[in-house]
């Protein structure tokens, strides 16, 4: 018999991330700006040391679409600073959302958005500083443990707490019993967000407890800073089975 | 009445048989692509044994036919698909549609895995083929038809020495036309769906690394078992999905049957009658002057008019005309 097998890269930054923070943004975290009025706004995406890459988002009630994903590691930064350019590289229905997360990778970015057209510059969102009430921002922890989940600004914080989705046990599924095509069904979904919001009273709620890859969702209702950081980790599935002591030989009896 | 009558019997037949059965060997491959997975073939093989019986009704059967495999390699590639984290939508009061969150996937490219058993041990079938002798004229002086399905083959057997090639005289030629080629379905044992699932299922599990990261990615495909029943469409047994996968998919029965019946029915004649057909060989004879000096003797030939073959439960008669 041969085998043979082209080697998976493995998207190995998912499974190193600890920290979440809402100042910038690193795998398994997503900001999700809402834009609410119609107008002209530029975005800057910042990668630390880098060139901010600027995209200029219209928002029109006519027909647009409600979302655009950004993942922002596989944008290129540019060489030289683009400062005037007006043409849209986005178009946004009135109430949609541009969601920025980075799909992989260690880099982190930041993120400003400023409405074109007044006088003086608003600055919607200065990610570094903020999250303005309206957006979301989201986490995905992947390692079980216990997270403390602090909001800086509005000094608030929750426990979440991750584990390990059930495995599955082999052989559970009689033969036969699956129709043609069908999946085995999963009791694991991890398409399944769970949402919590944030306001000047601090969150709805004072635990969370999630199944790893599963997503938590703060909906900020009023100017938050979040952080969320893995305190205690796991250690019955984070860490290889303790080696059993050995026996100690028992005496040989003498007749 | 025929002006020449030669019978062949049930064992001389078996000793002509043997020689063309032995000369038949194939080789085979192919595969094809069902979406997530590839599966594919490469078999080569071989006739043995086989019984001729004489039937009363101008026919031969020549029964239990073993054909063996000299290789059979299966070759089977999984495409993993996206295993991702994440992702699903929050729900938006009207009129705003749901905000879809993004995922994020273990892999940052598809990896695959293949594997590529030999299954010649497992696979036995048994070929029968029932015909009729059929008389066919050669002439030498048409050429060749441009596409000749049967001219690879009778090359690689004159290459081989196993069969004269064709003269550039006239000849009959006898084939046995097969009415039907019966051939065991492709049926797999139990032990060989084992043997494909635990190499699928170790290639696959190379694939992941260990610890918690692992108990997650098995959480999030349901097992490895299942995983690749699900990427196969197996509903039930591996064997059996493998049966219908060269029984159905590939119709390798198929592919042997045609072979067969094209290299009985139309490209290796069993007998050959020359036409003229020399019933006096060329020779240098000094017994025809006095003086014994030595005189050539041109060969003597008759032509074949009229060549019929018949075959009844005890000999196969062969008869024709001789002359103009």
């Amino acid at each position: 018999m041969t085998s043979n097998q082209k080697q998976a890269t493995l998207n190995r930054a998912l499974f190193a991330q600890r920290s979440f923070d809402s100042t910038q943004i690193s795998v398994l975290s997503t900001l999700i700006h809402h834009f609410q009025e119609a107008g002209d706004y530029e975005v800057f995406i910042s990668r630390t040391n880098r060139t901010p890459l600027r995209l200029v988002v219209t928002v029109v009630d006519g027909d647009a679409p409600y979302q655009h994903n950004l993942d922002l590691s596989t944008i290129k930064n540019p060489t030289e600073r683009d400062c005037c350019r007006e043409d849209a590289d986005l178009r946004l229905h009135t109430g949609g959302v541009l969601g920025f997360y980075s799909s992989r990778g260690v880099s982190t970015f930041q993120v400003r958005i400023i409405r074109l057209g007044s006088k003086e510059k608003q600055v919607l969102l200065n990610h570094a500083e903020q999250i303005p009430a309206g957006d979301f921002f989201t986490v995905t922890p992947l390692r079980p443990g216990v997270y403390r989940v602090a909001d800086l600004l509005n000094k608030a914080e929750m426990a979440l707490k991750v584990v390990m989705p059930p495995l599955p046990e082999q052989g559970k599924v009689e033969k036969g019993a699956k129709a043609k095509g069908e999946r085995p069904p999963s009791t694991y979904r991890p398409d399944q967000p769970l949402l919590v919001s944030v306001g000047k009273k601090g969150f709805d709620r004072r635990e969370a407890s999630l199944l790893s890859g599963q997503t938590l969702v703060f909906q900020v209702q009023s100017a938050a800073r979040l952080r969320v950081v893995l305190e205690k980790e796991d250690e019955a599935v984070t860490s290889p089975p303790k080696k059993r002591p050995d026996k100690p030989t028992r005496a040989k009896k003498q007749s | 009445m025929a002006d020449l009558t030669v019978a062949v019997s049930e064992s001389a037949f078996q000793r002509l048989f043997v020689v063309l059965r032995d000369s038949i060997r194939w080789e085979a491959q192919d595969s094809t692509s069902f979406g997530p997975f590839t599966a594919g073939y490469h078999v080569k093989g071989h006739l043995e044994g086989g019984s001729v019986d004489f039937r009363s009704d101008n026919s031969v059967l020549v029964d239990e036919l073993d054909v063996r495999w000299d290789m059979f390699q299966f070759t089977l590639g999984l495409d993993i698909p996206e295993i991702c984290v994440g992702g699903g939508c929050i729900d938006m009061p009207w009129p705003f549609p749901d905000i879809c969150l993004p995922r994020w996937c273990v892999f940052s490219a598809n990896p695959d895995v293949s594997i590529s058993p030999d299954l010649a041990a497992f696979v036995a079938q048994e070929l029968s083929v029932a015909g009729r002798p059929v008389v066919r004229y050669y002439d030498a002086s048409i050429p060749p038809p441009l596409i000749d399905p049967c001219g690879l083959l009778r090359d690689l057997l004159v290459n081989a020495s196993v069969i004269d090639p064709f003269p550039d005289h006239n000849q009959w030629h006898i084939f046995l036309n097969p009415d039907f080629i019966d051939l065991d379905l492709f049926d797999f044992a139990d032990i060989v769906g084992n043997l494909i699932e635990n190499a699928l299922t170790a290639a696959v599990t190379a694939l992941l690394p260990g610890g918690w990261v692992r108990d997650l990615i098995l959480a999030i495909i349901g097992g490895i078992a299942d995983f690749i029943r699900w990427l196969l469409d197996i509903p039930d047994e591996i064997d059996e999905w493998l049966s219908d996968l060269f029984n159905i998919s590939f119709g390798l029965g198929d592919l042997l049957i045609q072979l067969v019946g094209e290299f009985f029915g139309a490209c290796v004649p069993l007998i050959r009658v020359d036409d003229p057909l020399e019933v006096l060989a060329k020779e240098i004879s000094t017994s025809v002057l006095l003086s014994g000096s030595p005189v050539e003797l041109v060969a003597v030939t008759v032509p074949v008019r009229n060549l019929f073959v018949r075959v009844d439960d005890v000999e196969m008669v062969v008869q024709a005309d001789v002359g103009g």
